[in-house]
């Protein structure tokens, strides 16, 4: 149900508005540290709904694809910059073993549905509704002066400005006591973040960089608040600048000048609201388990390989910000997954019929499960090469064969590059 | 032992200006001029007392080389057994009696049917008169100046346009002095353009019947007179008269070093260790600090004199110049956005639907051709080098090749142009692919006897004579480089040359903020006639001389690190309006 309040809440009117709880809760650095574990989490949720619904639109060159493309981008430095905040505290990021972790569906970690009212994260093909229900409702710029809120936060903005306070509390708590709440080390990662996403790592050091690297996270998502007072404000201040976009008169070119782009609300709502067409979409079921895969072998083992990649993606990235210099498993590993593997793989899933010989342009389709199930990257290749060798099905064998020969040798590269490591993650 | 002289650079650039004063042009890749008397160059020293732009020299020198081509020294009268030095240049505007510029046609030869400059004047006679030609200079020692203007005393037909076309006179193509250690500096014209016709108008960008401009180009040679009493016919050169380069620091992501060093190594086997028999030498390791990190820092330097975004453009070098293989997918994220000699109409990846690399227009995007070259790629060349670093098959800081003078300094001079797209270009067009026009590899091939006058045709067999190399370009220059500026293909709007054509640019506005605003033009709409360039191509046979160049800032807090210098050009107040809404 929707509740107007008034005209300036029309932007609101996605949930209903619910009384802030008490903001000033996070006075000590243990509760800051899993306020920011927690943070870890929220960004790290929002990129598996927006990548299952970036891969099922089949044409990667719309501008659709590659405005969802660019939010996904910034979620991943948003991931950087909390995991800079935990190490400037002196706390490990944790993602495998962090107790937020994801699994679909799921309500963004630290949002109680039953008070909140706030929206399902899913692994859906990509829809109109999805955008505007979901993934809007997950970047919704906060109220003009809303309170903080750590716990069943209403708008991530409002549970970052919990975070900020804390931040503040502690760091003053601590003063009085004759400690530091910053502590110095080189595990904070400066050059994880290159291309064309927005934005730019932040080291935190103090209040202040801390300040820097939260807002960032807020305005990317929501948006800048506004010196006008209207009740949200389109840019965020920290954009790649002069980005390419339709404009005004109907070409396409650099917005010049621009010292800001748009934020993740304003680009999803853009899509909502037709200006991009979402174009074909893959047929994929909703929500898909790796149990729901049965009805074709090749969905059940190329999940199993997804699954495995995904698992140590996640742990490598863990492993990443926990160590520096030849150590560092980000280059070798983490990243030739996401650039490599990952996407090759759901895209592959995702034209794969839930019933082998159904017609995978009418569907129901498989997709990415990511679900955490580690197979170790030794039986991985394996796996992929044992499916490549004895196909578990005849349909479709060209292709898969062909994305398999693809993830192979990606997977091979990774074992090469890791060779002498001891990487307990793999 | 047997010595070999040779001139250096094998092709030397001079630039217009409308100042009798001169600089000699940049001897380094991305360096600034530099003075006659040797002084730095300073942002004040694009133009002379009177705020006229000045000329840009193209300097040359003879090296004395062993046979195998081994640099021994620059030769200097009166040392070394080297008496005097005796050059000659002979410089022609071939531009009005050569065929009509049509992007590619004519690369491969021209049909029949293509039309012809002026071909409303048949008689062969008559043809020949249009050609600026005043005629060989020969100077002996140093200290010396003769120019080749109408008024210079000489025997020989000189001919020149006539003398009342408009809006501007061409009374001369430049001059050429000797210096006081006897090196060469050619000049070049003042930039002047003008028609016969009553009226000036300028309707195309390339063809204009009845247009002259003062560009040239021609052969360089010189005799080297030793102590014992020998005369040695030095290796000669050639020289170009071009539009100046306003952003003289800034390189384009392809430059006519690399097409010409690609055609040197694809068709005349100067680099077997590279390319042989036909076949990629895949063992070859490129070096990052020469041969990869000059390319990304191009892409890194476009950002301040185009509105491209400058984030994905900011490269970290230090990774990417490090061949552990564990950056190996960070390399080919950044290698499968570039796009390859044969993809030269995709403009997204097909793997991920990034926007490819470069984002700047082709060689042949404005005709409806049935089989287009709509947006630039890199040589062939240059690809197999990216690729062998993508897969890190490069070192970084092996020790230098053998320091060779002479091929570093034609490497400068010619790494200072554009190398494509060739729609003409700006120095030289795809005439330049072309690889019997070589001698050898970068130096043009001198015909034997120039006839008098000059001929109408092009002899490859014998080789190039006076206005040769340049004849293909635009006429008046004036009116491409004007409209070169941004191209909308399809459904974008993708850039011309840069570094040579500035499209926007950092200068400071009335209030001292540094603000990003067009070189010329409005940019309001993209689809106004003075989006980025003067509504009509006229307007540039006057205002190119009050337009600023670009150049290194010291740097300031808060400073952008190129700024626009040394403009006269008032930016209209639509221009302030824009540009004061950015933060």
């Amino acid at each position: 149900m929707l509740i107007f309040l008034n005209k300036n809440d029309m932007i609101s009117v996605h949930r209903p508005a619910l009384i802030a709880l008490a903001p000033g809760s996070i006075q000590t650095k243990e509760i800051l540290a899993d306020k920011l574990q927690l943070a870890l989490m929220l960004e790290f949720s929002t990129i598996p709904p927006y990548l299952t619904a970036m891969y099922s639109m089949q044409d990667n060159g719309s501008y659709a694809y590659q405005l969802i493309r660019s939010v996904v981008l910034e979620e991943m430095l948003h991931m950087n910059l909390v995991s800079n905040l935990l190490l400037s505290i002196g706390e490990k990021p944790q993602f495998v073993s962090n107790k937020y972790f994801p699994s679909y569906p799921t309500h963004l970690p630290g949002q109680d549905a039953a008070t909140t009212g706030g929206p399902l994260l899913q692994l859906m093909p990509v829809s109109i509704p999805v955008i505007e229900n979901v993934f809007m409702v997950v970047e919704e710029p906060a109220r003009r002066n809303s309170p903080a809120q750590d716990i069943n936060y209403m708008t991530i903005a409002q549970f970052y400005l919990a975070i900020w306070e804390g931040f503040k509390t502690v760091d003053e708590k601590m003063r009085k006591e004759g400690k530091h709440l910053f502590v110095k080390n080189d595990l904070q990662k400066p050059n994880y973040y290159f291309g064309s996403g927005g934005g730019h790592p932040v080291i935190v050091t103090d209040l202040k960089t801390a300040k820097m690297a939260i807002d960032e996270i807020v305005e990317q998502g929501e948006g800048a608040p506004a010196a006008s007072g209207a009740p949200t404000e389109p840019n965020e201040n920290f954009g790649t600048k002069d980005a390419y976009a339709y404009r005004s008169d109907g070409t396409y070119g650099p917005i010049l000048g621009a010292p800001s782009e748009q934020s993740h609300y304003y680009k999803f709502m853009e899509v909502a609201n037709g200006n991009y067409p979402i174009g074909a979409v893959y047929p994929m079921v909703p929500n898909p388990t790796p149990e729901s895969f049965k009805g074709n072998a090749w969905a059940v083992a190329l999940s199993e390989i997804f699954n495995g990649c995904y698992s140590i993606m996640v742990a490598g990235l863990e492993k990443a910000f926990s160590s520096t210099g030849p150590d560092d498993p980000f280059f070798s590993v983490v990243f030739t997954m996401m650039q490599s593997v990952i996407p090759v793989l759901s895209v592959q899933m995702m034209q794969l019929p839930l019933t082998a010989g159904a017609d995978p342009t009418v569907g129901p389709n498989a997709g990415p499960t990511f679900v955490l199930a580690p197979v170790g990257l030794d039986k991985l290749i394996a796996k992929v090469q044992a499916c490549i060798d004895e196909p578990p099905s005849q349909d479709n064998i060209t292709g898969v064969r062909a994305t398999l020969t693809l993830v192979k040798s990606a997977l091979c590269n990774i074992q090469e590059k890791v060779k002498g490591k001891n990487y307990s993650f793999l | 032992m047997e010595y070999v002289y040779k001139i250096y650079p094998a092709i030397g650039i001079a630039r217009v200006g409308d100042a009798d004063d001169y600089y000699i042009g940049p001897e380094e890749y991305r360096g600034l001029p530099t003075l006659p008397d040797g002084k730095p160059f300073g942002e004040s020293d694009f133009r002379d007392g009177e705020n006229r732009v000045r000329r840009q020299g193209a300097r040359f020198r003879i090296f004395k080389e062993t046979a195998a081509g081994e640099f021994v020294e620059e030769v200097t009268p009166g040392a070394n057994d080297v008496l005097n030095v005796e050059w000659t240049v002979h410089l022609a505007n071939k531009k009005p009696v050569w065929y009509d510029f049509q992007t590619a046609l004519g690369e491969n030869g021209y049909a029949s049917n293509h039309p012809w400059r002026n071909a409303y004047i048949k008689d062969q006679d008559a043809r020949q008169k249009m050609i600026i030609d005043p005629g060989p200079g020969t100077l002996n020692g140093p200290n010396q100046r003769r120019d080749f203007s109408r008024d210079s005393k000489t025997s020989y037909p000189a001919t020149f346009p006539p003398e009342t076309i408009k809006p501007f006179a061409i009374n001369t193509l430049g001059a050429m002095l000797t210096d006081d250690q006897s090196r060469l500096i050619v000049l070049g014209g003042h930039g002047s353009s003008g028609t016969s016709h009553r009226s000036p108008e300028i309707t195309d960008y390339a063809n204009n019947d009845g247009w002259w401009d003062d560009t040239s180009d021609g052969p360089v040679r010189a005799k080297v007179h030793l102590a014992g009493g020998g005369i040695v016919e030095a290796v000669p050169a050639w020289v170009m008269v071009a539009p100046p380069k306003y952003a003289p620091q800034v390189a384009n992501l392809v430059t006519l070093h690399d097409t010409m060093f690609d055609v040197a190594v694809r068709d005349m086997g100067y680099r077997k260790d590279i390319y042989h028999n036909y076949a990629w030498n895949f063992n070859y390791l490129p070096d990052f600090e020469t041969e990869i990190l000059p390319i990304l820092e191009r892409g890194n330097t476009y950002p301040w004199v185009v509105a491209i975004p400058p984030k994905p453009h900011d490269f970290n070098m230090a990774l990417l110049g490090d061949p552990d293989p564990k950056y190996d997918s960070m390399r080919k994220y950044y290698y499968d956005k570039l796009r390859a000699p044969n993809m030269e109409n995709l403009v997204k990846s097909p793997q991920s639907g990034h926007t490819m690399m470069p984002y700047l227009a082709g060689d042949d995007c404005l005709n409806d051709a049935l089989s287009p070259s709509r947006y630039l790629t890199f040589t062939q060349t240059q690809y197999f080098m990216l690729q062998q670093w993508a897969e890190g098959k490069f070192t970084n800081g092996k020790p230098s090749a053998d320091h060779d003078p002479g091929a570093q300094l034609t490497g400068a001079v010619l790494g200072n142009c554009v190398g494509g797209a060739f729609s003409p270009g700006i120095e030289m067009t795809w005439i330049c692919r072309n690889t019997s026009i070589y001698s050898e590899p970068f130096r043009l091939k001198h015909k034997k006897h120039v006839p008098q006058p000059l001929s109408l045709d092009f002899n490859l067999a014998e080789g190039l004579e006076p206005g040769d190399a340049t004849k293909f370009m635009a006429v008046p220059w004036q009116a491409d480089f004007n409209e070169c500026s941004s191209q909308p293909i399809v459904d974008r709007i993708v850039y011309w040359w840069p570094a040579q054509r500035p499209l926007w640019v950092y200068a400071a506005g009335n209030d001292g903020k540094w603000k990003q605003v067009p070189w010329a033009g409005i940019d309001f709409d993209a689809n106004a006639p003075d989006y980025l360039c003067f509504a009509d191509d006229i307007e540039m046979v006057s205002e190119w001389k009050n337009l600023g160049f670009i150049i290194e800032s010291e740097t300031g807090e808060g400073k952008p690190k190129y700024i626009e210098v040394a403009r006269l050009l008032q930016r209209t107040e639509a221009d302030a309006l824009k540009s004061g809404s950015e933060g």
